[in-house]
């Protein structure tokens, strides 16, 4: 193949995947606007409730930056081991016990520490938590055999017990009727954007993007992202190929998971400022349809954070604005984006080729 | 502790259980055929719902089968999903436990004016909290049954452990799972009904908190075994009664046993199960691969 010929395959190869995102992107709104319908709301107004939800303040603005940072990481933790065909649904409990690494460090950790390095211990102390929580889930699958995706919805529920736990019996903070931790001491504090209104925006997003970078450029230039396509693709390649397919199954989760960190991290350094048992909030989980809706991709990831923070941001609204639909909608919406990338191909293939199916059988 | 409380405490224990063993035995079902079955939280959840809406409206024992019809429809879109477009398992059970979490709140809200909850059943709209006692024994010798007598099992779990053995025999492992599927979501479906039919008066937001996952935990440490997923479900369930009733007593030497922590122990079991320090809990051979 000519240098020219592999560049037009690849347009085309790309431009099937985003014209199915797009596509499923279609489905799912024009299903929300008809769910709005059947409750009596006019679509086009769900429509601009979200929107208005989503961009009509600079606060708001701020806010779906904020999200956007937060799913970027998530949906990271998702994509990551995805490459290498594993499944991880443990971000949920993987974002909590970060959240929890980050509280625990600003409130009890060393406070003479100045800003900038004081924030970069906590962060590395969120990542590290989050990684070997999830490192876990692959360390189940890689060397005991257990499915990740077992292990990882269980230790969601372990690290939500668990932070409970050691919260309400021993590190309760005194000023509040929340089972919370303490207040972060100031120096952990992130600055906030000043031009959105206090809304939790961060620096943090960027490095949610340079993680993201870090993945593309393992993917497409270390053998390290070879080796985690051929283990998804063939096991027996790999194995033949002398490729150590336990290690590789460990460290894509470990290394995936520990994205989550990031995720945790902002949520208790930028926004709220002290770790509360209820954190991970479905965040965590999030984290699949991100991933599932970009495709895994490096580029596809921040799109689909970027468009599920506007969703999820925006649909608040929905609860005060509308007496017909809430926020739920969303969720929604969320679904049967999902939905429509995972099943399109399968449905036009059948459409282009109705007798390849029973060829096939 | 004198023998009414004694006894007490063991109803307590089974009336707990009972939706648990009804959800284990459905992705039971599923999972032996080969399927991973993660969208049981989403068939109770519709379940729950359905069956508070239906019951409401037709009486307790409507409730429960068009609960596990609905149920059934839901794994139907799993179905056709799973075996007809061959999407991932995993990916089509988070779906449907989506659409599950959201859609639900929308149609309470729609239908009721409130998405926290449906309205309270009277006590002739309910049905009595033995019910689900009584369902769960009988299909749970029913599929002992199944599995140990009749040829249904044994396709059952051919079609999860070698699907070529049974395409050779003449029988289409496809359409084996797709039976299996729809008879995990009404089941599902119909345990999430027990819980706002039976066991309370309404459903409320988001009511099986995780019961659906908890039925896998207990598929796992019973090694998808019908009689020794039933133990483990029993097990959960008697977990759940200690913590309740030992809230803040204080045991000697002991303390206070923390109540999050009873709270997680069936989660430590099943990871520790996984992890294979106590026996080896192997699963259907083609478990969550085969399409």
């Amino acid at each position: 193949m000519s240098r020219q010929q592999e560049f037009g395959h690849k347009i085309r190869l790309y431009g099937v995947e985003v014209i199915t995102a797009l596509a499923s992107l279609g489905v799912g709104l024009f299903l929300g606007c008809m769910i709005g319908f059947f409750a009596g709301e006019r679509p086009e107004r769900v429509v601009q409730i979200i929107f208005d939800g989503a961009f009509g303040t600079p606060y708001d603005i701020g806010m779906v930056l904020y999200l956007m940072t937060i799913l970027i990481a998530t949906g990271l933790a998702v994509a990551v081991p995805l490459q290498a065909g594993f499944f991880n649904i443990g971000g949920e409990g993987q974002v909590l016990v970060a959240a929890f690494a980050a509280g625990l460090i600003g409130s009890y950790g060393p406070i003479f520490l100045p800003h900038h390095v004081a924030v970069f211990v906590a962060l590395v102390f969120s990542i590290l938590a989050a990684g070997a929580w999830g490192a876990l889930s692959g360390w189940i699958r890689a060397y005991r055999g257990g499915h990740e995706v077992i292990s990882g919805i269980m230790l969601n529920f372990v690290a939500a017990g668990f932070t409970s736990w050691l919260v309400v019996s021993f590190l309760q903070a005194a000023d509040s009727q929340n089972p919370e931790l303490n207040t972060i001491h100031d120096t952990f504090k992130l600055a906030r954007w000043v031009s959105f209104d206090g809304a939790p925006a961060t620096y943090v997003l960027f490095i949610a993007l340079a993680a993201v970078l870090i993945f593309a450029v393992v993917l497409k230039n270390l053998s390290t992202g070879y080796h985690m396509k051929v283990v998804k693709r063939s096991p027996e390649a790999a194995l033949t190929a002398g490729i150590d397919l336990k290690k590789t199954m460990f460290w894509s989760m470990a290394c995936g998971s520990s994205a989550c960190g990031i995720a945790g991290a902002v949520m208790v350094l930028g926004e709220s400022w002290r770790f509360r048992i209820d954190m991970a909030d479905g965040f965590g989980f999030l984290g699949i349809p991100v991933a599932l809706l970009g495709k895994g991709r490096p580029l596809g990831i921040v799109l689909a954070a970027a468009l599920f923070a506007v969703l999820h941001h925006g649909s608040a609204l929905l609860d005060i604005e509308s007496s017909k639909v809430g926020r739920d909608l969303a969720q929604v919406i969320e679904a049967v984006i999902v939905l429509s990338v995972v099943v399109m191909p399968s449905i036009v293939q059948k459409i282009l080729n109705p007798r390849s199916d029973w060829a096939a059988k | 502790m004198e023998y009414s409380a004694y006894l007490e405490f063991f109803l307590a224990v089974l009336r707990s259980s009972a939706p648990l063993v009804l959800a284990s035995i459905a992705a039971l079902f599923c999972e032996r055929s080969g399927i991973i079955q993660i969208a049981l939280e989403g068939f109770m959840l519709f379940g729950a719902f359905v069956g508070a809406v239906a019951a409401f409206w037709l009486g307790g024992w409507s409730g429960l089968l068009l609960a596990g019809l609905c149920g059934a429809l839901m794994a139907y879109v799993f179905a056709v999903l799973v075996l007809s477009h061959k999407v991932d398992q995993i990916i089509a059970g988070t779906v449907i436990n989506m659409l599950a979490w959201g859609a639900l709140p929308l149609l309470c809200r729609a239908l009721f004016d409130s998405s926290a909850s449906t309205p309270s059943l009277d006590m002739s709209q309910r049905l009595s909290g033995a019910t689900p006692i009584l369902l769960a024994a009988l299909v749970v010798l029913l599929v002992h049954t199944i599995f140990m007598r009749s040829p249904a099992g044994l396709w059952l779990t051919f079609a999860g452990e070698k699907p070529e053995a049974l395409t050779a025999v003449g029988i289409s492992p496809r359409s084996v799972r797709y039976t299996a599927i729809l008879i995990c979501g009404f089941l599902a479906a119909v345990s999430g009904a027990t819980l706002s039919i039976c066991l309370s008066s309404s459903y409320t937001r988001n009511m099986t908190a995780g019961r659906g996952f908890m039925a896998l935990a207990a598929l796992i440490l019973g090694k998808w075994r019908t009689l020794p997923v039933t133990m483990s479900c029993l097990l959960f369930g008697f977990f759940d009664v200690i913590q309740l009733k030992t809230q803040g007593v204080n045991f000697p030497l002991i303390g206070v046993i923390p109540n999050q922590l009873l709270q997680l122990a069936p989660y430590v079991v099943t990871l520790i199960i996984l992890a294979g320090s106590i026996g080896q809990s192997r699963a259907p051979a083609v478990l969550g691969r085969s399409t």
